[in-house]
């Protein structure tokens, strides 16, 4: 029971730290405050579904292809939405809003209600030395989003794509000086954020059932992590998100699954009491 | 083909309602020095955002090389060998000396000249070698100008930009950087414009110097003849 409630803490942390890394990428970019974040998760839980469920490709490719299509749609909804209006805060916020609601409601129309599920290519049971048995997919699902974000870590903290980012994170006019064109970099940023909503819905799909709605709890889980990471700090969502995926499984499983969700909540008001720029903030 | 490497030809330019530059009209030789001397808000820095491509202009023409430059986005202007040291500095305060260093070389694309480049920068500013993997924005005030000098040469520029230098960091620091921007001036054949405020500076490390007075060139020479002309001495160098 322990140890399961351990996994299931550690397979929804690496699952939150994914959505919550690639918004806090965009709000540190572009600072935009994505509220259309989870649309591209359930794009990705979608996408998922039809490429393995109808059209029968491999799951592994189906994933794959997430990472080809995503930055694609990602630099079109920049372009398209989000780039005339960026510079007027709450313009760009409401813009975010409106997207998610017209997306969600596209999504029940074309994908209809009923509920979908993806079956994860490796499955059975692992048998822990205290005696605990683990399903292997929850494990895999854990495995493979931790590799995504040490890739995530390295294009951004050790690529030539990566510094340009942060030149623009830092300071946008300096990067413009640097020869590095910012809209450009900003679409890329908002590319890379929406592809690791898409890769979570991905996975997720493999471990819950999915609907058209199903991006708007993780991106509010999300929200929590940033607040409490510290807003634009990747490493400090990282942390944040593990430690709301152990409040959520411990929480959920101990005291009802209400009761995570208001747990986490809770620890927002307390570090938004004492420590309001989160955990790794700056002060 | 004119002989000069920048022509400004009656430029306007401004801040939304506020007009920066009335009409500015100065040109630059190759491996000149040329000080932008005034007061705050006189347009020493605007005209050197206009030719960065950060202000937009109203009217007039930019001319670099023999080319029309104005009206192109600041990211496209580098890669001509415009380069610009910034007020305030404006380095990348969380990530490495290498790393701004590599930033400034983003407009090269082998790997070899940038290397290159690095080393020359290093045995101009050694104390940046030294820090190389410190995070910028923990370093001193004149580390940092050293490291946006030092960035600026990264792109192997033809024209550097510098806008106010001396701006908060003490005499000897200051005296330090601009004798390397001497150095780079002779040695690399870099053509400099310079805003500094500091009037004594902007006289003794220049060729050649323009004044200006809301948005208007009002005196221009040789950088001795203006340090000996009534109004500069007067209102600039404090001496009766």
């Amino acid at each position: 029971m322990f140890m399961q409630m351990v996994v299931t803490g550690l397979v929804l942390g690496s699952i939150y730290m994914l959505v919550a890394s690639g918004l806090t990428l965009i709000y540190g970019i572009m600072h935009q405050v994505n509220m259309a974040h989870g649309v591209f998760f359930m794009l990705g839980a979608m996408t998922t579904y039809y490429a393995t469920e109808v059209l029968g490709l491999p799951y592994f490719a189906a994933l794959l292809s997430l990472v080809l299509v995503f930055p694609v749609i990602g630099v079109a909804f920049e372009r398209a939405i989000f780039r005339s209006i960026r510079h007027i805060w709450l313009a760009g916020y409401m813009a975010t809003v409106g997207v998610w609601m017209l997306m969600e409601g596209l999504g029940w129309q074309v994908f209809g209600t009923e509920q979908k599920a993806v079956s994860f290519p490796i499955t059975g049971l692992v048998k822990l030395p205290g005696g605990a048995v683990l399903p292997l997919n929850k494990l895999w699902v854990g495995l493979i989003a931790i590799a995504i974000m040490a890739g995530v870590y390295y294009l951004v903290g050790r690529t030539a794509l990566g510094r340009q980012l942060r030149a623009v994170e830092q300071n946008p006019r300096a990067a413009e000086l640097m020869g590095i064109n910012a809209d450009r970099a900003m679409a890329k940023g908002f590319a890379l954020g929406v592809t690791l909503a898409a890769l979570a819905g991905g996975l997720v799909s493999t471990l819950y059932s999915v609907d058209p709605s199903c991006g708007s709890t993780p991106m509010l889980k999300a929200f929590i992590v940033i607040i409490l990471g510290g807003l634009g700090n990747v490493t400090g969502s990282v942390i944040a998100a593990f430690i709301l995926g152990f409040i959520d499984s411990f929480g959920g499983t101990l005291l009802g699954h209400q009761a995570g969700h208001f747990m986490g909540f809770g620890l927002v008001i307390l570090i938004l009491i004492f420590k309001p720029s989160g955990i790794l903030g700056d002060e | 083909m004119s002989l000069a490497l920048l022509e400004i030809k009656d430029v306007k330019a401004g801040y939304g309602a506020a007009v920066a530059l009335q009409g500015i009209s100065l040109s630059l030789r190759q491996g000149e020095r040329v000080s932008l001397l005034g007061a705050n808000g006189a347009g020493k820095s605007s005209i050197v955002n206009v030719i960065s491509g950060l202000l937009p202009i109203r009217s007039g023409e930019v001319w670099f090389q023999d080319e029309r430059i104005d009206g192109r986005p600041a990211h496209r202007i580098v890669g001509l060998g415009i380069s610009q040291v910034p007020e305030g500095r404006l380095i990348f305060p969380k990530m490495s000396v290498w790393e701004n260093l590599e930033l400034g070389a983003t407009v090269l694309d082998e790997a070899e000249q940038k290397s290159g480049l690095l080393e020359q920068v290093f045995e101009l500013f050694p104390r940046l070698a030294e820090r190389r993997k410190q995070m910028a924005g923990t370093m001193s005030g004149g580390e940092q100008q050293m490291l946006a000098v030092g960035r600026a040469l990264m792109s192997r520029p033809k024209l550097i930009l510098s806008d106010e230098i001396s701006m908060g960091l003490a005499p000897v620091v200051v005296r330090d950087i601009y004798d390397t921007l001497l150095r780079i001036n002779q040695e690399w054949g870099v053509t400099l414009l310079m805003v500094e405020q500091e009037a004594k500076l902007a006289l003794e490390v220049a060729d050649s110097c323009h004044l200006l007075e809301s948005g208007r060139i009002v005196a221009s020479g040789p950088a001795d003849e203006m340090a000996r002309s009534e109004l500069v001495r007067k209102v600039y160098l404090a001496e009766d």
